[in-house]
């Protein structure tokens, strides 16, 4: 046994003034007796001319000893050497993507986790990363076994992707020169090689069970020529025997179809089948007799949008442009009755006006409620679109140059295509009604020249006629799910499992959407009743069906931890709690009362002894 | 008053039981070594001249030509000393008038009984002898003077010493019966209860106060002895308490042991009011009175 303050152990002189005060004849009360004939044994007898007396060893005085003993023992701090992975401060960072729901390997991982986590002695930082879609700092810098343990313990699998490398780099955002972290991947090394690889002061703890599966890698309802409503359904095979599988479609929760599918091995079999589904349907394909390894991508989510907007009209400049895109839309018609109030509008430029309806406004005089005009900014290009956001899907607008723009301030829009700091496309919400403002005016830029300006507008165009259905599109799990700040009421999401969450007026996206199924999201008015309800589906992303393992490169030699073969546990804690222990039974004997009175005989009498020495009873 | 009347009523019919015959030359009603008038007949031995001629058994004399004369048993009185221990140690926890009280019982009884009482007390007058001898009766009539004579006595506040004391008081005569009422918590009690060998018979009443018997819960405390002065260092604890016990059983055992060598018998009295009924249970139970 070593000890951190080896000092401390001078403590032990304590015990002699211990001892001394056991000899030394104290001050007491003094009680008159008729003789000390029957105290001879209990008591001790005293001279006068000595100021001591002799030593008795005494249970009282052994525990006392003991105590003081294990006192100076934990402040001397003992510890023992072990062997541990644990460095000064360790980043555990786990895999929570869908390729670790394949059997074995997310539990085995959380784990090994946990087997670390059990290592530490309150010596050694940990801080944990969920690597998901979203990366995120479960617990930083703790020194709790028990915290550390409880956020493992509460990470589950999800059905999206992970950004290992986004991960890493938040690893490594908790590293500071004067506390360098080692990074410990709990993960089965994802789709594609990292940039960051081979992964400098890391170490890859590889889980790489496999199984057969299959999976339902697409599932999307359309409408075909006759008008009849199709499923269409695709199912991969990764590495299961090429056998039927039967996926089963329900719709609105009553099965309407089953499909038999054979993909061979490593292939996709597809099928159409007829729904009988309506406006708002929402679609359930789950594989009934798979029986494989990743039960997550079994099931399929998609719905059938409501109706679009068929009147729109055009107010303000009209724009040849913007009435091509809207013929160019075979749901859309475009009306300039002003008798017929439309069901959407588009307002170029001038004053917007009392805003009743869905509305797409264009560089409006003044700007909308919610966005404050503070300058204007010229020669801009489109250098930033936001990731995931589903008008963009498939829009790429990086060959867009505005010459003026405004430069709006907003808490309550959301950007979606910014030039630097400016937003240029903004999403949003007036008197309860979707809205998209462009800061710029589309004759003072090239966007309506772009190949990308017919799907932009369609799609922005759908999304605004489209509230009951915004954001069916399926997406991969773990993709935020996008949400209009209003700024006047509340936004409550509920996800797949049930649970419900509110979140504030001003926020933009909803992230915890790992869990594949179908989020409903409820937008509540200032007096918190449901003004509108919207629905958002993530499905499990396919390129985790695989689920091939794969090793992540890391740089030998630099795991910080590896250059230390052990690590100290210090006991000091459990030798207090043995000094506190002995120090309350110590307690319990000084303060214990006598036992009963035990009498020489029953009653006043002594047997008589008869004379030749034999009693009598 | 020592002896309550009921009591006095109730101990009338009793006398004590001596050990063996008396050599009293006195009657009584204990059995002498010597032959006697009592109607209790012995034996028969030849005619010596200066017989009593109306023992002369006649029919034998008759049938066998020699004269025989009948002998009877003969009953003389017990002497009893009653030694009463007054040291300091007996001014504690009511032991000195449950000491009078068992002195005054035995006196009592003796007295009924038609034997002759001889009162002592220890340590002597003023300290300055061992013992000191009392009042003597032999009939009831004597009782109120004697009785006024324990009821006179105080503690004497002379260290108690028994061997000497009651050297002085076996000087006095040995064949006696003894009753010696004391608390023996002398250093020398061994040697005062060899003293008492060759006493015919008699008692040691070993009389202890309830808080002797079963010590109060004191703490941490000093103890002085008030008869020698020593003080002794205690402190309350549970083997202290234990170890008391034990030192106190085992007393009373060697007590016990060293009383019958003696040829006396050995009776714990707890000190309290009822002090004398009891231990004249006692007594009664272990066929010392009859």
């Amino acid at each position: 046994m070593s000890f951190l303050a080896p000092a401390a152990l001078g403590l032990a002189s304590l015990a002699l003034p211990l001892i001394a005060l056991y000899m030394l004849r104290s001050r007491r009360e003094r009680i008159e007796v008729s003789s000390l004939l029957l105290w001879e044994t209990a008591a001790d007898p005293l001279s006068a001319a000595r100021p001591w007396r002799r030593l008795k060893i005494t249970p009282l005085l052994l525990l006392q000893l003991a105590v003081l003993t294990a006192f100076v023992i934990s402040l001397a701090r003992p510890f023992g050497a072990e062997e541990a992975r644990l460095g000064a401060h360790t980043v555990l960072v786990m895999d929570v993507s869908g390729s670790m729901g394949m059997v074995g390997r997310f539990g085995r991982a959380q784990q090994e986790a946990l087997g670390w986590a059990e290592e530490m002695s309150g010596e050694q930082l940990v801080s944990v990363i969920e690597a998901g879609a979203l990366p995120r700092v479960v617990t930083a810098f703790s020194r709790e076994r028990e915290e550390v343990v409880a956020a493992i313990s509460a990470l589950e699998v999800t059905g999206g992707d992970a950004d290992l490398a986004e991960a890493i780099r938040l690893g490594r955002g908790l590293a500071t020169p004067e506390r360098p972290s080692d990074l410990v991947l709990f993960t089965d090394g994802g789709e594609a090689p990292l940039a960051a690889e081979p992964v400098a002061a890391a170490r890859h703890l590889p889980f790489d069970e496999t199984g057969p599966n299959w999976a339902i890698d697409a599932l999307s309802l359309d409408r075909d020529s006759a008008g009849v409503i199709r499923a269409f359904v695709s199912v991969a095979n990764h590495g299961a025997p090429a056998r039927p599988v039967t996926a089963e479609l329900e719709a609105d929760g009553k099965v309407v179809s089953h499909l038999e599918l054979s993909p061979a091995p490593g292939e996709t079999d597809r099928a159409t089948v007829p729904v009988p589904v309506g406006p708002g349907s929402v679609v359930v394909a789950r594989l009934v007799d798979s029986e494989d390894s990743l039960p997550l991508d079994d099931q399929a989510w998609a719905a059938l949008p409501v109706p679009t907007v068929s009147v729109v009209r055009v107010e303000g400049v009209q724009s040849p442009f913007l009435s091509a895109l809207i013929r160019s839309i075979p749901d859309l018609t475009e009306t300039d009755d002003p008798q017929a109030p439309p069901e959407l509008s588009v307002i170029n430029r001038g004053d917007p006006g009392e805003i009743d309806r869905p509305s797409w406004l264009i560089r409006t005089d003044p700007p909308p409620p919610g966005l404050r005009l503070t300058g204007l900014a010229t020669n801009l290009g489109v250098t930033w679109q936001r990731p995931g956001e589903p008008v963009l899907d498939d829009v790429s607008l990086a060959g867009t140059a505005v010459a003026e723009a405004q430069v709006v301030a907003t808490d309550l829009w959301l950007p979606v295509v910014r030039s630097g700091d400016v937003p240029l496309v903004l999403l949003g919400r007036v008197n309860g009604h979707r809205a998209v403002y462009f800061t710029f005016d589309m004759a003072h830029s090239n966007l309506v020249v772009q190949m990308a300006f017919p799907l932009l507008g369609a799609k922005l165009l759908e999304w605004l006629g489209g509230e009951a259905a915004g954001g069916i599109h399926p997406s991969p799990a773990g993709v935020p799910i996008p949400l209009l700040a209003s700024g006047t009421g509340m936004v409550r999401v509920e996800s797949p499992d049930g649970e419900t969450v509110t979140l504030g007026a001003n926020v933009t996206s909803f992230g915890d959407s790992g869990t594949p199924g179908v989020y409903r999201v409820q937008y509540l008015n200032a007096d918190e009743q449901v003004g509108r309800s919207e629905l958002a589906i993530r499905n499990f992303s396919p390129s985790e069906s695989a689920a091939r393992p794969r090793s992540i490169a890391v740089e030998p030699g630099s795991f910080i931890s590896d250059q230390r073969s052990e690590t100290i546990r210090e006991w000091g804690l459990w030798v207090a709690a043995l000094a506190a222990s002995l120090m309350i039974l110590e307690w319990w004997l000084a303060l214990r009362r006598p036992k009963a009175s035990r009498r020489p005989t029953a009653g006043s009498m002594m047997p008589w002894v008869t004379p030749s020495g034999r009693r009598r009873a | 008053m020592l002896v309550s009347p009921g009591l006095r009523e109730k101990i009338g019919r009793f006398s004590l039981t001596g050990r063996g015959r008396v050599r009293s030359s006195r009657g009584g009603r204990h059995l002498s070594v010597h032959k006697g008038e009592s109607i209790d007949f012995v034996d028969f031995r030849e005619y010596t001249p200066g017989d009593d001629y109306r023992r002369i058994d006649h029919l034998l004399w008759a049938r066998l030509g020699t004269p025989l004369i009948r002998e009877f048993e003969a009953e003389r009185e017990l002497s009893v000393r009653v030694v009463v221990d007054r040291s300091p140690s007996m001014g504690f926890h009511q032991k000195h008038p449950a000491a009078l009280g068992l002195a005054g019982l035995i006196t009592y009884l003796a007295l009924a009984g038609g034997d002759r009482v001889e009162l002592w007390t220890l340590p002597g007058q003023g300290g300055r002898q061992a013992a000191t001898r009392g009042p003597t009766g032999r009939h009831l009539s004597s009782w109120p003077r004697l009785e006024a004579w324990l009821e006179g006595l105080g503690i004497e506040p002379a260290e108690g010493t028994l061997g000497p004391a009651l050297a002085a008081v076996m000087a006095s005569g040995r064949r006696r019966y003894t009753a010696l009422v004391s608390d023996l918590l002398v250093e020398d009690w061994r040697a005062g209860l060899d003293r008492l060998a060759g006493s015919a018979g008699g008692m040691v009443l070993h009389l202890l106060g309830s808080a002797e018997l079963d010590p109060q819960v004191l703490g941490d405390v000093r103890l002085r002895d008030a008869e020698t002065g020593e003080e002794s260092d205690f402190s309350g604890t549970v083997d202290a308490y234990d170890r008391y016990r034990s030192r106190l059983d085992d007393l009373c055992e060697q007590m016990a042991k060293r009383s019958a060598r003696s040829g006396l018998r050995y009776l714990l009295v707890e000190a309290g009011p009822d002090a004398s009924e009891r231990t004249f249970a006692g007594l009664a139970a272990a066929g010392m009175v009859r």
